[in-house]
């Protein structure tokens, strides 16, 4: 049995009538300022990017596989208006912010070189906007354990392992390790998109 | 010190029972949280170890 919110998020679920044109415009945003670390030749940003976006990726199929697991919520569920709504907890609009996030997060390290404060930086500020969005009635928490009143759980599990994956892959001590790594979660993020999406339909 | 509160807290929460972080008001596990951080940055305050790296 869903849960009122898990209902309205999985409705929207890949429903081609969401779509807006404004995602193709935050996508030329996207795109534009991966161009910008590819003309400056700093591959090590654009890995660092491509890491936080495919952690997210992770997260949420993770998240989409609690929702078949349970049959009742998955970790979060988001809902109201969007561009395109990929899974119960990924909208186009999540998945390009994360798109950036890593940029952000090594552009910062010069300010902060801590990879360790700053990621906790990071992910303090984003379950902060979380709790926006859970109390404006757009994302939805169900587990007590993955709730508000548990909200490291979200700073450690839900971020903090993005960043910190993003440092290893910045951090990589060539070129053909940092691609190594950013590829190796992208393997995953395929195989179990394939496997659980397109095999078993639980996505 | 915050990293030690997370595991001994994350273990109390999921194994020992139901924790919450009470912030209105705060409860044990929230003051020990806000103490561990506390600590935490008075050390690296006092410190000023290290500029990069992991820490």
């Amino acid at each position: 049995m869903h849960t009122d919110a898990t209902r309205r998020a999985l409705e929207q679920v890949r429903d081609p009538s969401q779509f807006k044109w404004y995602a193709v415009a935050l996508l030329a945003f996207v795109i534009y300022a991966y161009a910008n670390e590819i003309e400056r030749g700093r591959w090590d940003i654009v890995a660092a990017g491509l890491a936080v976006w495919l952690a997210d990726w992770f997260n949420e199929i993770i998240n989409a596989l609690v929702l078949q697991a349970s049959g009742t919520a998955p970790l979060w569920a988001t809902t109201g208006p969007t561009a395109y709504q990929f899974l119960v907890g990924l909208n186009v609009e999540i998945s390009f912010m994360f798109a950036l996030a890593g940029i952000v997060y090594a552009k910062l390290l010069r300010a902060i070189p801590s990879r360790l404060v700053l990621a906790l930086g990071l992910s303090i500020v984003s379950v902060a906007v979380e709790l926006f969005l859970h109390a404006s009635g757009t994302f939805h928490w169900h587990y007590w354990w993955w709730n508000v009143a548990s909200f490291p759980v979200i700073v450690v599990f839900g971020y903090l392992w993005f960043y910190l994956f993003a440092a290893w892959v910045y951090d990589a001590p060539s070129a053909r390790k940092r691609w190594t790594r950013v590829g190796g979660l992208a393997i995953i993020d395929v195989v179990m998109a394939l496997v659980f999406g397109v095999g078993f339909g639980w996505l | 010190m915050t990293f030690i509160w997370f595991v001994i807290w994350l273990v109390a929460n999921n194994v020992g029972g139901h924790e919450p972080l009470l912030f209105n008001p705060v409860n044990a596990w929230t003051g020990t949280l806000i103490l561990a951080i506390a600590l935490d940055l008075g050390s690296a305050h006092a410190s000023r170890g290290r500029r990069s790296g992991w820490t």
